[in-house]
């Protein structure tokens, strides 16, 4: 119980789940703020097709599946082909039929449509209870852990007292943020009418389990906090009992393996087990009831899901059984010694070969490689390349108004101003003409189709009429901002420009992004050297105070700059694979937000030197977090209060709580303050 | 021109608390041991002579330049073991040594020669691809030796060098102390009086931040002569004796237990010893009631 007790007063237990839970409520919130732009768009059609299939849709559905009598087989590999069809027929019409009595209600389904989508909460519930097995293991390491086995309870009972925390941490890390999800979606998007059975919503049409929307959410929750327990078993035991060369090796193998075959199998082969028998199909558990597929197990269909939760609960029994019995029972012992010897040969050879550096790429080697400088930037390149597939920026601009913009787009001259207003006046008069025409044909008598086409086109020439017109005011807008103020400005097409230095749902992710890049990668600099009490002998030496501080200053400059820029690069290049950035040569007062700024440079310039700004407010930054971790005891403090400092503002402020504003540095990153 | 250490009126104050107290020495070449107990201020000496901390008040002089204005051009002249073992878990021996190296200016081909032979010198050439993290408390130290030998250092700072070492090793490092030291300045802080009684020209005694005195180990011994006691008697008679003298030495031998005390005067019926050593200035200067 004192085990539990002092897991749980710890204070960076509570620390790191309180960071996950913001981090992952403010990226979700993003998440629904980027999706809800789609759903406005589509809203009319989803309706239309939400109301055919709640009244007849899912009946006929149904029906279907009766007449045909075919589900989604899957023909397997571990038994024979026509036996295995017949009965997973049966099988198929027996799931289907109890579900026929079903009475579907319509709601708010935004939400969970969103939360089906929303997939990176399902990795950041890991990392708690990963956090909590590496301390566990540094503590059986430790000499404290000797002392503790030579006690009483100190083997078994401690081991089992240490697994509950564990399951206790993996509990409230999937409360809090699937949890977190689920209300945020329900305040955002709407009440998803919880006592509704599940198949109300679309998505889940080949969902075979009488379940409300409720017992789905609970049911969720559950699947994945037993893929996050095992899962952490699984680095407990590795990790313990594997050189660490070897248990990386065999992490990459088991849960990297399961990872991989989740994420590459189809469902359609033949051989899927891996696919369904599989802890990251318990972990995303979406799979089970969005779709329908039986498992060929020696010619008897098994649902997908009884035989992942089966799998996965052998799992967990042989998981936990070698836990206690190879970290609790037996003596402590480590396998892989062999691969630890070639693997520090082959270190022995390189830094023999390579090993000796300046001071410069000795203190980078230290921020890489020692601290995970490398991996960092990997996750962070990662992240933003998803970000590239992710990030999408629409505009609506018409066949009719391409050719107004090819025509008048550019500098205000007078030509253009002329050629405007002849234009104009041809179409009032057009206008003039079918509004006679109109009046001609509804005063001689002509068939109500006749007039109407004369209508017609009346409306299409008004409406032409004021397009112009409105082109027009803008034009002459422009022109007398230019002569009001002296500052040259051009009517081009402001949409990318707008995107650019506008704050966005998209700019903020970015920001986001480049937040925790910056704070994992330089949080522990400085504090990294406080770890291990180097500074005294570090600082007698000759280069061990300003030539070691700048060394660092130069790492932390160079690697902020780069990640500035190649994020916030993304968002301009996807902006201008989209959308295109129109007469970047025209001043820089074209663009409407930009016309407060007291000075004049083409919008290239502008582009450019604002990019600069970012990343000067990038280097800037990094050097606070480097400044703050420096203050600290070790990297794991100098980490948790950068991200207490930096993180959390800009998390909650993502979520809503507008108060935190000055304090968002997100927004000082993007210079949107 | 022979080297020479003068530190001046050195004091470091902690709010109201007194670290070092108007500290003046000067140390030449050779081997200078610093005895003192916990908390005397040998660490805090030692940090200021390497501006690792700011001092209160004082000069130190190294050839009658301040240190302070030498600057890099000091720490390039000076090798440090520090007490508290600061390494990097994560790097390995010869890693830690080639950044040490990179730290202290040498350039790639004398890094890499100074940290063969310096490998090779206290013994971990084989374990030099190992992480420290792995390292005894013993092989951490030696680590901590070679690095402060990188760049042939004309002044040795070394905090409690020996600790963690087997005899074996002790007895190594001490001689290879009383080598290099023919030509350096060595200062030795330690609290085993063993490391320096055969190498160590002069000592200093430390006491509560003060110095009591720098003389030779000779010199030392003699002013201690008169004032080592031995009591004998059974063993309940010497251990009423230890309750007045607690931090009397009990000691066994054929005729039976004999209590060693430091004190000045000798209280009656204590024999003065013959054999008095190091230990015994020690214990007088540092432990016993004498101030």
């Amino acid at each position: 119980m004192r085990e539990l007790q002092r897991i749980w007063t710890a204070p960076k237990t509570l620390l790191v789940l309180l960071l996950l839970a913001v981090l992952n409520l403010a990226v979700f919130a993003g998440f629904c703020r980027t999706e809800s732009g789609h759903y406005a768009e589509e809203a009319q059609q989803r309706s239309e097709q939400t109301e055919t299939y709640l009244t007849s849709g899912y009946q006929q559905y149904l029906s279907y599946i009766t007449a045909q009598s075919q589900a989604q087989s899957i023909l397997g590999a571990l038994g024979k082909q026509s036996s295995f069809i017949t009965r997973n027929r049966e099988q198929t019409i027996a799931d289907f039929k109890a579900l026929g009595e079903l009475t579907l209600q319509s709601g708010e389904e935004n939400g969970i449509r969103t939360l089906l989508r929303f997939t990176l909460t399902d990795y950041l519930m890991l990392l708690a209870p990963l956090l909590l097995v590496m301390e566990l293991i540094t503590a059986q390491r430790s000499a404290c852990g000797a002392m503790l086995r030579c006690t009483k309870k100190g083997r078994c009972q401690l081991m089992l007292w240490r697994m509950l925390a564990l399951f206790s941490v993996s509990a409230v890390s999937v409360l809090l943020l699937w949890g977190g999800n689920l209300m945020y979606s329900s305040v955002f998007f709407g009440d998803p009418v919880l006592d509704r059975p599940l198949q109300s919503i679309m998505e889940f049409q080949q969902c075979r389990f009488a379940l409300t929307v409720g017992e789905w959410f609970a049911a969720m929750g559950i699947c994945k906090l037993f893929a996050v327990f095992c899962i952490a078993l699984i680095f407990w035991l590795v990790l313990s009992v594997c050189q660490p060369i070897l248990s990386v090796l065999v992490l990459l193998l088991t849960v990297g393996g399961q990872w991989l075959c989740y994420m590459l199998i189809v469902p359609a082969v033949s051989f899927n087990y891996p696919k369904f028998c599989n802890l990251f199909a318990l972990l995303d558990a979406d799979l089970f009831f969005t779709d329908y597929c039986n498992l060929n197990w020696f010619s008897y269909p098994f649902g997908m899901f009884e035989s992942c939760v089966i799998a996965c609960a052998i799992l967990l029994i042989l998981i936990s059984v070698s836990c206690i019995v190879c970290i609790a029972m037996l003596h402590p012992f480590v396998v892989g010694g062999r691969v630890q010897y070639y693997g520090e040969k082959l270190r022995a050879w390189c830094s023999v070969r390579f090993g000796c550096h300046s001071l410069f790429w000795n203190e980078g080697k230290k921020l890489l490689i020692a601290q995970r400088g490398l991996l960092i930037l990997v996750i962070t390149a990662a992240l933003g390349y998803s970000l590239w597939q992710d990030l999408m920026f629409y505009t609506a601009t018409d066949y009719q108004m391409l050719i107004i913009y090819e025509q008048y787009e550019g500098e205000v001259t007078d030509e253009k101003l002329t050629k405007i207003a002849d234009r104009i006046e041809r179409l009032e008069n057009n206008v003039q003409q079918y509004k006679i025409s109109v009046q001609h044909a509804i005063d001689i008598g002509l068939s109500d189709f006749a007039v109407a086409e004369a209508q017609s086109k009346l409306a299409q020439a008004e409406n032409e009429l004021h397009r112009y017109q409105d082109v027009q005011a803008a034009l002459l807008d422009v022109r007398h901002y230019t002569e009001d103020t002296g500052y040259d400005a051009w009517w081009i097409r402001q949409n990318a420009y707008i995107h650019l230095f506008s704050e966005s749902a998209g700019v903020r992710r970015c920001g986001m992004l480049l937040l925790l890049c910056l704070v994992f990668l330089f949080s522990g600099i400085g504090a990294y050297e406080n770890q291990y009490g180097a500074n005294p002998l570090l600082r007698s030496t000759k280069r061990g105070r300003w030539g070691r501080n700048r060394s660092k200053l130069l790492w932390i400059v160079g690697l902020s700059s780069i990640a500035a820029l190649a994020l916030y690069g993304i968002h301009a290049l996807r902006i201008a694979d989209s959308v295109g950035f129109a007469f970047m040569e025209a001043p820089m007062h074209s663009i409407t937000i930009l016309r407060d700024l007291p000075f004049s440079i083409s919008l290239r310039s502008f582009i450019l030197l604002f990019m600069a700004a970012r990343m000067l407010a990038a280097v800037l930054f990094a050097l606070a977090v480097a400044w703050i971790g420096s203050r600290c005891r070790n990297t794991q403090n100098a980490l948790l209060i950068c991200l207490m400092i930096f993180l959390l503002p800009a998390a909650l402020c993502e979520t809503g709580i507008g108060i935190l504003r000055p304090a968002d540095w997100i927004c000082w990153l993007g210079l949107y303050q | 021109m022979p080297n020479r250490l003068e530190i001046q009126n050195l004091r470091k104050n902690y709010g109201s608390f007194t670290a070092l107290d108007s500290v003046s020495v000067i140390l030449e070449q050779g081997v200078t041991g610093l005895l003192g107990a916990n908390g005397a201020g040998k660490s805090t000496l030692m940090k200021l002579m390497t501006d690792h901390m700011k001092r209160t008040e004082g000069h130190i002089l190294y050839n009658g330049t301040e240190v302070l204005e030498m600057g890099a051009k000091w720490r390039s002249l000076i090798g440090y073991t520090p007490q508290l073992q600061g390494l990097y878990e994560d790097s390995s021996a010869r890693q830690f040594l080639y950044y040490m190296a990179s730290l202290k200016g040498l350039r790639r081909r004398q890094a890499k020669e100074q940290t063969a032979r310096l490998l090779q010198l206290v013994n971990l050439e084989a374990a030099a691809h190992r992480k420290i993290g792995t390292f005894s408390g013993g092989m951490r130290q030696r680590v901590l030796l070679a690095a402060a030998l990188l760049g042939d250092p004309q002044v040795l700072i070394l905090d409690e060098p020996t600790a963690g070492l087997d005899p074996e090793e002790r007895i190594r490092l001490r001689n290879h102390i009383a080598d290099i030291a023919r030509e350096r300045i060595v200062l030795l802080a330690t609290h085993v009086v063993s490391d320096i009684e055969c190498v160590a020209n002069s000592v200093m005694l430390l006491k509560a931040g003060k110095l009591l005195a720098h003389e030779s180990p000779q010199k030392l011994i003699a002013s201690a002569q008169g004032k080592i006691g031995m009591f004998y008697g059974g063993y309940e008679e010497i251990r009423v004796l230890q309750n007045q003298y607690p931090k009397g030495e009990v000691k066994q031998n054929q005729q039976g237990f004999a209590l060693r005390i430091a004190a000045d005067p000798l209280p009656e019926g204590c024999v003065p010893a013959q054999d008095v050593g190091l230990e015994d200035v020690y214990r007088l200067y540092l432990e016993g009631d004498h101030a």
